[in-house]
């Protein structure tokens, strides 16, 4: 029997675990292991994936990968046999305290006889780089937040964080501190895991904060003692540990804190409780390179002797290599028993090596009875649960995790889940479009239209040129107010993306819609950058960072410019205002729907052709629904904001004048009276001809999508500046306005998303989507044309 | 042109020079570090935080 035949709520004991590759490694890294309880949570409302709960928390994956895992449902035939030779060997295991504040370490008088002798401890004032590193959605960033007083974005969905933050801790200027991508191991599965690995591993920080989830501290610490295993100093921080007592569960942070043989410190990153202590424990193991006082997991005696044999037999083999390299000798020996290719490499063997640990490892699997992935993965998960158990008491179930569950039952239940998902989207688009962020970009206009008033009747009180006049008003004002005046519009809809995201339905979300997804050639993870699109494609873009495999990253980049992003909706606005006042939001909802469609025929297109193959497995941990905290909100609308109004008055203030300037005067630089000697339309008229089968070959429409390019938002300004509401109304029909509202839709996406695909995948692919992009555009408009 | 709309130009004219000068140090700011692939050096990369 396999994992994808359990039924809802019923609990089995894995058996084995198959597969291969990097997503077995990833499942077992997970806590996918041998003789560990499973139960079935739920089906996905269209049969796939499934939610599975495991070391209790819960773990979404598809049913062709629950397959591979074999199952008993007998839970007391295939529980694990008792070993009293290892329960021997871990009960006498000595308690390794861990030296604390002010007692002996490296760098001390008083030295331990375990650890090299140093002749003092680092000066005060000396610059300490430390690194914040831990699960996916752990809080991470929110203690990054604390500690520096910086505004991060956070999110309650797992990857939030794609790259590398560095900061500076309070009160603390000689502390920089860096913000990693959430891992579960260091074996790197997503290149955001990737930038984590190497940044411990090759930067070396002074000390690593590794920060976990204490209501589910079982999967935590299994990335803790792979940190342990590289011997840098550290400090691990109980986070959620409120959350966790709150229910009547508890640590015995003094014992587990022995039993490590590394400072444990429980904090609350949220409200920042216990911030202070933990940022005083890591800079004295910082100062005085306290690395971990235990760094062997493996019992000497017992079923698991045999790993412990093979490991430190490896050891001893690559000691050299592992030094040249400059790898942690341990951290070393684990990585090349569960195949890591980066850490073979690295370490240079020789043949003859290669060939003596290969017979090595083939001699523990058939002691140990499991293939060596697993049994690396046994190995540590059998040192936690033997520590766990007695420094950790489970609360029965904490009150997030009941409510997320009753709350679950609606938002993805079998018959309700598809029904909400377009209800909640139905909501966010009303409250964006239709009542709270259109009453305030009316009071925003009305409040631009006054001051541009007001400038006016200034400028003609000072008897001001006309030529001077006409640049303040016509180029200036025009342009920058009328894109100013959709920041409402813009911060609404970010405010409910981010409501989404750090509520935790996101996660939710992806897990609902990824068998839909999958007939697209995505994965289920990839609707959160594609919904991000729909706020702006230059976050959409670097969110696809956290998926696991470049074949989806790519296709996920290509088709978020298809999601109609923010900055176009000035241009929508404006020519609905004009042209379909008593269809406004029909003919705005179709700009979205007709966005969506075209993205959907491409992912055909490119599935079928330069992507084939499958999306890559959905392997996520659906975090518990939490309340969205209001910093985190404020800072991110805050971000939003201050970006768009730099943008407004860098980029739009820029180009209104620039056009302005371009309209006004001819190739001799005197002032025109006919738009059409201008330099503007000299420059344009020849491109206009491409635009004659559209019923759009109009110089200064072509001039407003040139302008597009720089931001999305400059058509309107442009458009603005060149036609008035009558001429507008005479060039323009509501068929080819609409072809043009398609055109704008579908082009290509702004120089700063442009520059962030060249970025994220190189200058091809940023050509490719700039061009395959107006080529989609110019040929949805045409279909358009003859429709209409 | 009378004496206010040269002033008033000369405001324009600056304040575009501000404004094209400051979003220059921006974008150069915003092309990374040596440190996220980019090979600008710049020691303030908004990209990474280096």
């Amino acid at each position: 029997m396999t994992l994808s035949d359990l039924s809802i709520e019923q609990s089995a004991r894995i058996i084995s675990v198959g597969g291969n590759g990097a997503l077995r490694q990833h499942l077992l890294d997970m806590g996918v292991i041998p003789g560990v309880r499973v139960t079935l949570v739920k089906h996905a409302p269209m049969g796939d994936p499934i939610e599975v709960r495991i070391h209790g928390y819960e773990l979404t994956m598809r049913k062709a990968d629950a397959a591979n895992i074999t199952i008993d449902t007998d839970l007391q035939r295939s529980a694990p046999e008792e070993d009293p030779d290892e329960q021997a060997y871990v009960a006498a295991l000595q308690e390794i305290p861990h030296p604390g504040l002010g007692e002996g370490g490296r760098y001390h008088e008083e030295q331990s006889a375990r650890l090299p002798s140093k002749p003092q401890a680092a000066a005060p004032g000396t610059p300490v780089r430390l690194a914040l590193v831990g699960n996916q959605n752990c809080g991470k960033t929110t203690l990054f937040n604390t500690l520096t007083g910086s505004n991060q974005h956070v999110g309650n969905f797992p990857g939030v964080t794609v790259e590398r933050k560095d900061g500076t801790v309070k009160g603390h200027p000689e502390v920089t501190i860096t913000d990693l991508p959430g891992i579960y191991s260091l074996s790197p599965y997503t290149s955001e895991e990737r930038v984590s690995r190497s940044f411990v591993l090759e930067q070396k920080p002074d000390a690593i904060i590794n920060i976990i989830d204490t209501t589910c501290i079982e999967r935590s610490l299994y990335l803790t003692m792979q940190l342990m295993e590289l011997g840098r100093p550290m400090v691990l921080a109980l986070n959620f540990i409120d959350e966790m007592e709150s229910q009547g569960g508890a640590v015995r942070v003094n014992e587990l804190e022995h039993q490590l043989g590394i400072p444990v410190v429980p904090i609350s990153a949220v409200d920042g409780e216990g911030v202070d202590e933990l940022i005083d424990h890591v800079l004295h193991v910082a100062r005085y390179q306290e690395g971990p006082a235990r760094q062997d997991f493996c019992p000497s005696t017992g079923i698991r002797s045999a790993v412990h044999r093979s490991l430190h037999a490896i050891m001893h083999l690559i000691e050299d290599h592992a030094e040249r390299a400059d790898i942690p000798l341990r951290f070393a020996a684990n990585k090349l028993i569960e195949g890591d290719t980066l850490t073979r490499d690295a370490l240079d063997l020789s043949q003859n090596e290669i060939k003596t640990i290969g017979h090595l490892l083939r001699q523990m699997e058939e002691e140990r009875g499991l293939d060596r992935q697993a049994a690396m993965a046994d190995m540590r998960y059998a040192f936690i649960l033997s520590v766990t158990a007695r420094t950790v008491v489970h609360p029965k179930e904490s009150r997030e995790h009941k409510r997320s569950r009753r709350i679950d039952s609606i938002l993805t239940g079998r018959w309700t889940a598809l029904p909400a998902f377009i209800g909640i989207m139905a909501l966010v688009f009303w409250f964006t479009f239709n009542s709270v962020g259109a009453w305030l970009q009316e009071l925003f206009e009305a409040g631009i239209d006054a001051s541009t008033a007001w400038i006016d009747d200034l400028l003609t009180a000072w008897d001001i040129a006309p030529t001077v006049h006409s640049l303040v008003t016509d180029g200036i004002l025009a342009g920058v107010g009328s894109v100013l005046s959709f920041l409402p519009v813009i911060v609404c809809l970010f405010f409910c993306l981010s409501m989404l995201e750090d509520s935790g339905y996101m996660a939710r979300i992806a897990f609902v819609m990824d068998r839909a997804l999958r007939r697209l050639g995505l994965s289920g993870r990839s609707i959160v950058p594609l919904l991000m699109g729909f706020g702006c494609s230059v976050p959409s873009i670097m969110a696809s960072r956290t998926l696991p495999s470049e074949r989806d990253r790519k296709m996920t980049i290509l088709l978020t410019p298809f999601m109609s992003c923010t900055a176009k909706i000035p241009i929508y606005a404006f020519f609905v205002a004009a042209f379909f006042p008593s269809n406004g939001a029909w003919v705005m909802t179709s700009m979205y729907l007709i966005g969506i469609f075209a993205g959907i025929l491409v992912a055909i297109v490119l599935k079928r052709t330069a992507f084939r193959g499958e999306a890559v497995p959905f392997v996520m941990e659906l975090p518990n629904y939490r309340m969205p905290v209001a910093r985190n909100v404020g800072h991110l609308l805050w971000d939003k904001a201050k970006d768009f109004l730099e943008r407004a008055f860098t980029v739009i203030f820029m180009a209104s004048v620039v056009i302005w300037v371009f309209q006004t005067f001819d190739f001799h630089l005197n002032t025109v009276t006919d738009n059409h000697d201008s330099i503007l339309a000299q420059i344009a008229a020849p491109l206009a001809v491409l635009f004659e089968p559209l019923g759009l070959g109009d110089w200064r429409i072509v001039t407003a999508l040139i302008c597009g390019f720089l931001a999305k938002e400059s058509v309107v300004s442009t458009l603005g500046g060149l036609f008035t509401p009558e001429t507008l109304q005479a060039t323009l029909t509501t068929a080819t306005c609409y072809t043009l509202m398609v055109f704008c839709l579908l082009y290509t996406p702004c120089v700063a998303a442009i520059a962030t695909v060249r970025r994220e995948l190189g200058s091809r692919w940023a050509l490719i989507i700039v061009v395959t992009q107006c080529l989609v555009a110019w040929l949805a408009a045409w279909l358009v044309s003859l429709m209409l | 042109m009378n004496l206010q709309s040269w002033i008033v130009l000369l405001a324009v004219v600056a304040l575009f020079v501000a404004v094209f000068r400051f979003y220059m140090k921006k974008q150069r700011r915003n092309k990374g570090c040596g440190s996220c692939g980019c090979s600008c050096g710049c020691d303030n990369c908004e990209r990474c935080g280096h």
